[in-house]
């Protein structure tokens, strides 16, 4: 090996009998290629030489397709013969908040069927686990998905997807036996009675992992949760709303090996010793025992009010990962920050129109929590106000910052300076930030701030960009973050005073960038965009005022778009 | 020879290339006509208007020339147009080989009001008013590179219809927002049904206005998803 020569005439290398390529035999590029642990190191050896290309390919176990639209199944299915797990993402992320239509698009439909007739050419017999996210999902889908893996598949997550009732659910239990993981997290589900989940409870022993959060399922009786947990080798059972009729009945789960549980509705719980993750509607504080050995706490979604959060917060000694509202104030979260010095991940939310409760996280709470919590990797924050201290603090203190996310209340006053300085220390001393998300208010940012991004944010890779005003920031900005923002990839801006012709300069300027979404634009032309080349693809959705642009291999538009959905002139479409 | 300022259509000056004869004027041509023009047609108007590198590809041609004829049409946002006067000494300095400026160095004066774009080009300097932005960079869209701008400081954004976030109210996490929604209805009916003062920990609105959210530019699509 030592004494090998390496070709310099790469693209010659199938010729050259000195090349590596003559060298090594594929099975042993192979292998070589299978310990490389990054997709971006499989991607980039991909793009040697077609040799190395196949190899790689045949090693790659885990797939992510984050834009299904970007790419078409049947070039996944032809290159990656021998997926363990694909995961595909489907709709933009706003559509979360409602700012997408709903009938936008992101079928899962053209997907199952491409698996579908690789397995039944024999192909894909390894993959065993599939994630679909944000999709549109119909009940046929899921009988042909059934059908077609059945006991080969392992897990299926159908996570914030739509389209599909409770009797697609029956078909995946009663073929899919194997199941072990199953997770409709967030999906809009219409309910068609409970037979699926008896049918589920009945077939499927090996389920270690149930999660119906935020469904649209009513489970009803609180003694089919003690069915399923008795009957079952679950870690992991998340419900939605649990009703008790009889209201005396208590939940006991002492004898459970479950680690973690969530679950809404007022009923009355014994929980056992093994829990290390509780989601949901919290009263009171838990025992001290079980409240110590939490690691993981998400009261999004209780019911309890201020007072009771201090009193829950209180017992939490060990928690990495920590989910509320805002009604826990500057004191909770100061609570928590001496408490839990830890804590590695943070969210909180806001919901003004839904709640008023009169309290809010300000920035002596962000100093509190920067100052004490070193590890934190995650933060993400709806606040009152926020000055530069906390971004300094947290840029001094938090060094293994991941995910950034800030936004200002509408609500809150006047900012008092812009956050420029603050989010150039945090880039300067976090060098791991990768996700960056600032939705602030006018005189939260200016020019400088932008171009300070663009400056130090060589490793971001995603940015949100919200609400910046016309005073302080223009296409200038914009046009130096994405001058030095060199590696990222998607890009979202809410409300912010960018030309069109603006975004496009910043797209064409941005190398690794397959995405971008934007709204409220004041005027888009057609030409402009025309101008981003043939690779990519623009749709504008008047009646949500925004605009959605990504890169595809896959040519022409899309024909399953609705009505809402326009297509602007592509790149080198027309006139050969 | 055509000059800088021809690109801009600031100037009625026509130009004096050979090819005038052959081709009609780029103002006389009609959207679909360019669409119709041959590659080299496209590429020959494109560079007696002053552009230094057309396109190569026929599709990209087509749109370069038509960007270029919709700066070059009298409009009112187009006010370039209408300022043809004090054109400072450009016009006299044309001989010189064409486009073989590297860069274009473009300054914003720093009017109150105006939006003016400033252009150097082969020692000459030329100011002109009521650029609106997305002139501007239309102009140095077609002008090429993106990294030769210094600095761009297109002041004061004549077009001001940005959402003002008063008007936006910030976006709710859908599931979040019915989950509260739910809650409230729930707790209302037992108050209303027990007859006591059920006292609840969230006291909500009363109108359903988050509804409205959906089609509304209004909501925030922030920060969720801490998970991977």
């Amino acid at each position: 090996m030592a004494s090998m020569k390496i070709s310099r005439r790469w693209i010659h290398a199938d010729d050259d009998p000195d090349s590596i390529n003559s060298r090594l035999p594929d099975d042993l590029l192979k292998i070589i290629f299978s310990r490389l642990g990054d997709n971006q190191d499989h991607a980039s050896v991909a793009r040697v030489c077609r040799q190395w290309r196949d190899a790689e390919s045949a090693t790659r176990e885990k797939i992510t397709v984050n834009f299904s639209y970007a790419v078409s199944p049947g070039y996944v299915i032809d290159r990656f013969g021998q997926l363990r797990a694909l995961k595909i993402k489907g709709k933009p992320r706003a559509s979360d908040f409602g700012l997408i239509p709903v009938d936008w698009g992101g079928y899962g439909g053209p997907w199952i069927a491409a698996l579908a007739l690789a397995r039944a050419r024999s192909l894909y017999g390894a993959l065993a686990s599939l994630h679909f996210k944000r999709m549109e999902i119909s009940d046929e889908d899921l009988a042909l998905l059934a059908e077609t893996f059945r006991d080969a598949l392992q897990v299926l997550k159908l996570e914030k997807c739509s389209g599909f009732s409770s009797l697609g659910l029956e078909s995946i239990a009663r073929s899919c036996r194997d199941l072990r993981v199953l997770s409709l997290d967030e999906s809009d589900i219409e309910d068609k009675g409970s037979q699926w989940l008896r049918e589920l409870i009945h077939s499927c022993a090996s389920l270690e992992a149930l999660n119906l959060s935020m469904t649209g399922l009513e489970l009803g009786d609180i003694r089919l949760v003690e069915e399923i947990v008795s009957s079952s080798k679950l870690k992991s059972l998340k419900l939605n709303d649990l009703e008790d009729p009889s209201r005396n009945r208590r939940l006991d789960l002492r004898q459970s090996s479950l680690q973690e549980l969530g679950f809404c509705g007022l009923i009355q719980v014994s929980l056992p010793s093994s829990l290390s993750s509780f989601s949901g509607d919290l009263q009171l504080a838990m025992e001290p025992n079980l409240a110590s050995a939490l690691t993981s706490l998400d009261l999004l979604y209780t019911t309890a009010n201020h007072e009771q959060h201090l009193e829950i917060i209180k017992g939490c000694r060990n928690l990495q990962v920590f989910k509320a509202r805002d009604i826990i104030g500057d004191v909770g979260l100061e609570l928590l920050a001496s408490h839990c010095k830890g804590l590695q991940r943070i969210r909180i939310e806001n919901m003004r129109q839904q709640e008023q409760h009169g309290f809010s996280i300000s920035n002596s709470g962000m100093l509190a929590l920067a100052k004490s919590c070193v590890h934190l990797q995650s933060f993400s924050m709806y606040v009152h106000d926020a000055a530069n201290s906390s971004l300094e603090a947290f840029a001094e203190s938090c060094p293994g910052l991941l995910d950034f996310r800030l936004g200002i209340l509408e609500t809150a006053p006047d900012m008092a300076e812009p956050l420029d300085a603050g989010v150039q220390s945090l880039l300067q001393r976090c060098p791991s930030i990768t996700k960056l998300a600032l939705y602030l208010k006018e005189g939260g940012l200016t020019d400088r701030g932008l171009e300070s991004i663009g400056r130090l944010g060589q490793q971001l890779k995603w940015i949100l960009l919200g609400c910046l005003s016309d005073s302080d920031t223009s296409d200038r900005g914009l046009v130096s973050l994405a001058r030095g923002c060199s590696n990222l990839r998607k890009l979202e801006v809410r409300n912010c005073p960018f030309s069109d012709a603006a975004i496009v300069c910043g797209i064409r300027g941005l190398p690794l960038l397959r995405y971008l979404w934007f709204q409220c634009y004041h005027r888009v032309s057609d030409r402009h965009f025309a101008l981003l080349g043939p690779e990519w693809r623009t749709e504008l959705m008047p009646e949500f005022y925004s605009v959605l642009c990504y890169r595809t291999l896959v040519s022409g538009s899309r024909s399953d778009h609705p009505p809402s959905v326009r297509p602007m002139l592509g790149g080198g479409g027309g006139g050969g | 020879m055509s000059s800088m300022v021809d690109f801009l259509g600031i100037e009625e000056k026509v130009s004096t290339s050979v090819s005038a004869e052959r081709l009609r004027k780029l103002e006389e041509l009609t959207d679909e006509d360019v669409m119709q023009l041959t590659r080299e047609d496209c590429r020959r108007y494109l560079k007696e208007k002053g552009m230094r590198r057309p396109s190569w590809n026929k599709a990209q041609a087509v749109q370069q020339l038509l960007s270029l004829k919709s700066l070059c049409d009298p409009s009112p946002a187009s006010s370039g147009a209408a300022k043809r006067s004090p054109s400072p000494p450009l016009d006299e300095a044309p001989a010189k080989k064409p486009m073989a400026m590297t860069s274009i160095d473009l300054k914003a004066a720093a009017a109150v009001d105006a939006a003016n774009l400033t252009m150097f080009y082969d020692g000459a300097v030329s100011v002109f008013d009521d650029v609106s932005p997305d002139k501007a960079y239309a102009i140095m869209l077609l002008a090429g590179d993106v990294k030769s701008w210094p600095s761009i400081n297109v002041a004061a954004n004549t077009n001001k219809v940005v959402i003002s976030s008063s008007e936006l109210p910030q976006a709710r996490k859908a599931s979040l927002q019915r989950f509260l929604q739910r809650r409230r209805e729930k707790t209302a009916k037992e108050a209303a049904s027990k007859g006591n003062s059920n006292k609840s920990p969230c006291r909500g609105e009363s109108s359903g206005k988050h509804a409205s959210d959906a089609t509304d530019p209004a909501t925030s699509p922030l920060l969720t998803e801490v998970s991977s």
